[in-house]
């Protein structure tokens, strides 16, 4: 023990200093397909990656001693990347930079509830998101923060807003916030998403009850939220008792609002002299990046040189350059221009409004308005690149043109004379579904090194641009990037989900969770299904239950039994009242996360139910065999979509089921499975392949199991049969 | 720029039982505030301006009475104001200020003049000069100006005032523009404010108050005429204040700019208030009260022990006789009353042709006209309709003392529920408009909204 007066110096001072929660993970897949690769906030934004512009906001207020990262997917690069940071070094502002890695957490109330569990919180904190760029003075709302607590006995959050207009370019278009505050004390008393300025006509609903004893209130759609909230310690508990949460704003601030029972009161601190918004689109990465540009965020801009080794000086008009870079004689930098070091700009190159990385190679008569040049990319003579973002190690080839919107991927090569149509995204290795996207997100080690080999690959070849980079093995979409190019088209349409129709209530989320869920159960790639069970309880003792190791099995065992009869009443009662399934699934995905069990058992539950009700209709002749399937499993596979996500777990799903049915009445179990089968495949929750995978799964063919493959067995092969058949077909198309 | 102001003239729903709506009462433009008509305070008020013309329109039942007083106030006005400045009083059968638009809006909008509608209730010390220059600053954009105020009375409760949800914004030149309007009992049955999305994209800081009263007074440029004349028959069966709510709605709806709605919010430091309920009525009286207290000081105690007391903040009218040893304080007692010995009235409020007998004692009370109090009754917090008698030694608290007769039993609950809802009818000043007790928000036009309408 140390002398106490000691100590009592020590936390008096810490007692000023707040920690600091940065939520690394957006949960969320608007950068995709470039998050594939990189997480967010190592994103380069005017060249440096975006959680530099986070730490910095919190060196700079000197306000905070301590941060925790929050990481979920590409966790360890976070980590590599810090590692070699300036804020580990031993003139870091911070007394403590700790990375969390939590990859349970599908979205900001998961982590938060993380952080609860792990009883990092000692005190008030700053929440903060890993892709904030602000010059704001946090000792202002600080200071604000201490007096409201003072003032207010249920006062817990002070969220930081920018006044701006309202379609200012670093706002968020795509979900509008609307802040409805009481216009004395700035006390939020509603807070509700709109539609885009283009989208459906919608209302904002203020229920009024919380307008009791308000005179007059604002409801304010001219705000840019930052996600920097300063929050009492009571912030992260009331998450964790509500396991429901997970946006922080239309489920928690909102939540919190509109409650009865919590009663506790959120502010918010509205500056309009700062600068501050937050990099959580593609349009607002644009705008941010411009507003850094033009110097609206001063201090920071490019010439703070916020890396060590970055050597930018500011030339006016607007135009930024390292050291070492070669301009040809002829080439034109207009206004609004970044260029990083070692980069060449050949001759007659006109660049204007745009961001080079370093060591880009930009050819001769190349046109570049309003893009991104990531580092080491490489654009070749003639081009014309508008309005698009080209990632590190792409190549685009001599007289290519990329119009508005469009991304170039790491490693991604445009042959020459290509034309990318507008809002074309394209990948070097293809993304077909979200499943395998989610491979990528949460990157195990061999891929990562694995793309950032070929990324360097692609870097070291950028001066061999018309030899053939091509590796016979590789694979491309030669519609998008042309005979020699390298890539594949990335198709959006789960992000299409959200920006059409997840803008309220619980489609919305779903439409998060999906994607988060994915990333969770992808952890565990290529491990058996029984093997992925064990190692993902693992995961949630880690970080639920830090102490309570040992008596953990006992727990789960209790605990599965619980959840089992909970979830087959669940869904039963869905099916029952004919609940929407949306509504089925979070009841289910609440249960799950509230036993803490896996998606086995939610699996098992949920079939169970299924099969329970089919048997039911055929045996008091309801209905025929077909149709009670039919009827059951084609209203309800969907539950399954957000039960299975990667190729385990179909191959789970399916012997489930098949056990399942083997319990039976003998007379039609097998045509019950068979139909079943024909459901779930045609629904799409089981892919072909994983069928055949199944097939040949020795647990499939057990002794046991074995009574319901002799129907299911002609399928299987009328499947193959039609599998070659379309093969042929295609070939035929190809040629 | 010049007025041609109308004054509407309703029964007075929220003034019963002493207002029109009961056989045995008065107008609501006769009820007397310090024993003077309100319509006189109104029309006072006017002359102020002056305006070019002022109209007066009633309803058929009352309209030979009040024409009554309207000509009586004429005979009293100077020369010069006489000969410039019209004023007469028309009756019209019309229900709803809609259907009065469609009597005489097409006379408006030919005139070309602008109008302004005032409700004969209100008082104010804002002269009305203050609100015709804030109209003149107001942009051409506007349709017309609002005016709106806030309690300033602490007696008063909010919830007998008819208080909405006003949805405005202000704009950078200072100027004020009215958005929506919801009835505060349409919110509560559907539990949603609703604002729409639209409307939060043309005006990205809108404020929303609670507690801001519609004054009635309205400001319309005879462009208004022509846009109402315009729209359907629809428009002719609405209030006031769905016109005004559909006027707003219709300048951020469509995709292209139109004519706004301007909005003028009394500064909280001016006096204004309608006297269209009984407590906002006694606190006016009584605002009257205190104010001639201050001018009159302390009235010298007459000689005479056993004379009636009246105290320097009461108000006796002409030809009404007091007993002796009687007291009465902060009270207006109208025209030939009759007042007994030994009785205490304080804080009340009695109509002309009231009969009160000795050792009455009477606390914040209205009494309505010709009624009649027998001996010892004592009455606190009640209002008694006119003609009605109060037996003798009758103690009461707190009631609503009404006739009882065939008539009144059988609309009982009709008058019940037309209280209730009177809130938001009373807006019409015009008349009993049945259909305005909340406003069909279900009857927002949604198929003129076009949907580029930020067409970028």
């Amino acid at each position: 023990m140390p002398p106490k007066s000691k100590k009592i110096n020590e936390s008096e001072e810490d007692e000023q200093k707040l920690q600091a929660i940065v939520l690394t993970d957006s949960y969320q897949t608007r950068f995709m397909p470039l998050t594939s690769i990189k997480p967010r906030c190592l994103l380069p934004l005017a060249n440096v990656p975006l959680i530099e512009y986070t730490l910095e906001f919190l060196a700079q207020s000197n306000h905070v001693s301590e941060v925790y990262l929050m990481c979920s997917s590409h966790a360890e690069q976070i980590q590599e990347y810090l590692d070699d940071s300036k804020w580990v070094s031993p003139s870091s502002p911070f007394k403590k930079l700790q990375t969390i890695t939590s990859h349970e957490s599908r979205s900001v109330g998961d982590a938060m509830r993380d952080i609860d569990a792990r009883g990092i919180i000692n005190g008030d904190f700053v929440l903060v998101s890993g892709d904030v760029v602000t010059n704001l003075d946090l000792g202002k709302v600080v200071k604000l923060h201490k007096l409201r607590k003072q003032q207010d006995r249920d006062y817990i959050c002070t969220m930081v807003l920018k006044q701006a207009s309202e379609l200012h370019r670093s706002r968020s278009f795509i979900e509008p916030s609307c802040f409805i505050l009481d216009k004395e004390t700035n006390r939020c008393l509603y807070y509700q998403d709109i539609p885009p300025v283009d989208g459906a006509k919608s209302t904002v609903s203020i229920d009024p009850e919380v307008l009791d004893n308000v005179g007059e209130f604002t409801v304010k759609n001219d705000l840019i939220d930052c996600h920097v909230d300063i929050c009492t310690p009571v912030v992260p508990t009331i998450f964790q008792e509500n396991f429901d949460y997970q946006d922080l704003r239309t489920d928690w601030v909102k939540g919190v609002l509109t409650s009865d029972l919590l009663k506790k009161h959120i502010y918010a601190y509205i500056t309009s002299h700062h600068y501050a918004a937050r990099v959580e689109s593609w349009q607002t990465y644009d705008g941010i990046s411009q507003d850094v540009i033009e110097r609206w965020s001063y201090p920071i801009v490019p010439e703070r040189n916020m890396l060590s080794d970055q050597t930018y000086s500011y030339e006016s008009p607007h135009v930024y350059k390292e050291h070492n870079i070669r301009l040809s004689q002829s080439s034109k930098l207009q206004s609004r221009v970044v260029i990083g070091a070692d980069t060449f700009v050949g001759d007659g190159t006109s660049i204007s409004g745009s961001v080079i990385g370093r060591g880009c190679h930009i050819g001769h008569d190349v046109t570049i308005e309003n893009s991104y040049i990531w580092n080491g990319a490489v654009i070749g003579d003639g081009c014309i690149v508008r309005h698009s973002i080209v990632a590190a190690g792409a190549v685009v080839k001599s007289n290519a043109m990329l119009n508005s919107g469009s991304v170039i991927g790491f490693g991604v090569v445009i042959d020459k004379d290509v034309v990318v149509p507008n809002e074309t995204k394209i990948v070097k290795t293809p993304i077909k579904t979200l499943q395998d996207s989610a491979m990528f997100m949460s990157s195990s080690e061999d891929e990562d090194s694995e793309d950032e080999d070929e990324v360097n690959h692609a870097v070291a070849k950028k001066n061999d641009v018309d030899g053939n980079p091509l590796d016979s093995s590789e694979v491309r979409d030669a519609n998008v990037v042309g005979a020699n190019g390298v890539g594949f088209l990335y198709e959006e349409e789960e992000d299409d989900e959200e920006t059409n129709k997840g803008y309220s209530g619980i489609m919305y989320q779903m439409a998060q969770l999906n994607v988060s869920d994915v990333s969770v159960a992808s952890t565990t790639v290529g491990a058996h299904h029984h093997g992925s069970k064990r190692k993902k309880r693992t995961y949630s003792t880690n970080s639920m239950y830090i102490s309570g190791d040992e008596d953990g099995e006992e727990e789960e065992e209790e605990e599965e039994e619980d959840f089992h009869k909970e979830a087959l009443a669940t869904v039963e009662r869905a099916m029952e009242n004919n609940h929407d399934i949306d509504t089925a699934l979070l009841e289910l995905n609440t249960l799950r996360m509230s036993m803490n069990v896996t998606y086995h058992e939610v699996r098992l539950s949920t079939s169970t139910a299924l099969v329970e009700r089919v048997d039911h209709f055929i045996a008091t002749d309801t209905l025929g065999v077909k149709d009670a399937v039919d009827k059951v499993f084609g209203q309800w596979s969907a539950l399954f979509k957000r039960q299975v996500f990667e190729d385990s777990d179909q191959i789970d799903l399916l012997l489930i089921v098949q056990k399942l049915c083997c319990h039976l009445n003998e007379s039609y179990r097998s045509m019950v499975f068979l139909f079943v089968l024909m459901q779930l495949y045609d629904a799409e929750v089981v892919e072909e392949d994983n069928v055949y995978l199944w097939w040949n799964d020795k647990e499939s063919n057990t002794e046991e199991m074995r009574v319901v493959r002799d129907k299911a067995e002609k399928w299987i092969e009328w499947l193959q049969q039609a599998e070659s058949d379309s093969e042929e077909d295609s070939e035929e198309d190809d040629e | 720029m010049e007025f041609h102001a109308i004054i509407f003239c309703g029964k007075g729903n929220s003034l019963s039982p002493i207002s029109a709506v009961k056989d045995t009462g008065v107008p609501k433009a006769l009820l007397p505030i310090a024993n003077k008509p309100m319509i006189e305070y109104v029309l006072e008020w006017c002359d102020k301006a002056p305006f070019r013309e002022v109209t007066v329109v009633t309803d058929v039942p009352s309209h030979s009475k009040i024409s009554k007083v309207v000509d009586n106030y004429k005979s009293k006005r100077s020369k010069e104001l006489a000969n410039t400045f019209g004023l007469n009083c028309i009756s019209s059968d019309a229900v709803s200020t809609g259907s009065m638009l469609r009597q005489y809006g097409s006379q408006f909008a030919e005139s070309g003049s602008n109008v302004v509608i005032l409700p004969c209730d209100f008082i104010t010390d804002v002269p009305p000069q203050v609100f015709i220059e804030i109209y003149r600053g107001n942009s051409d954009d506007n349709l017309g100006l609002g005016i709106c105020y806030n309690n300033t009375f602490d007696n008063v409760d909010n919830k007998v005032l008819k208080t909405n949800y006003t949805v405005f914004a202000e704009k950078d030149d200072g100027t004020t523009v009215l958005l929506d309007l919801f009835s505060k009992s349409s919110v509560n049955t559907t539990k949603f404010l609703d604002i729409r999305t639209q409307l939060l994209w043309r005006y990205p800081n809108t404020s929303v108050s609670t507690n801001l009263l519609d004054s009635f007074i309205f400001f319309a440029s005879a462009k208004i005429f022509s846009i109402l004349a315009e729209r359907k028959e629809e428009v002719f069966t609405k209030s006031a204040t769905k016109i005004k709510r559909d006027l707003a709605r219709r300048s951020w709806k469509h995709s292209e700019k139109l004519e706004t709605m301007g909005l003028f919010n009394l500064p909280k430091q001016s006096t204004f208030a309608r006297c269209n309920n009984l407590s906002v009525y006694m606190e006016v009286n009584r605002l009257f009260l205190k104010q001639r207290a201050r001018e009159v000081g302390n009235v010298p105690r007459s000689k005479d022990n056993t004379a009636a007391t009246i105290g320097a903040d009461s108000i006796v009218g002409a030809d009404t006789t007091l007993g002796e040893r009687t007291n009465v304080k902060r009270t207006v007692i109208g025209n030939n009353c009759k007042i007994g010995k030994k009785c205490r009235i304080t804080a009340c409020v009695v109509l002309d042709n009231v009969t009160i007998e000795d050792e009455v004692n009477l606390e914040n009370c209205i009494i309505g006209q010709h009624a009649k109090l027998e001996k010892k009754c004592k009455l606190v917090n009640c209002n008694v309709e006119g003609s009605y008698i109060v037996g003798q030694s009758v103690v009461l608290k707190g009631e609503t003392l009404t006739n009882i007769s065939l008539d009144s039993l059988e609309s009982e609950d009709a008058l019940y529920t037309d209280s209730h809802h009177s809130l938001s009818d009373d807006d019409d000043d015009d008349d009993d408009d049945l259909g305005s007790d909340e406003y069909d928000d279900i009857g927002f036009e949604e198929e003129e909204y076009e949907d580029d309408i930020f067409a970028r």
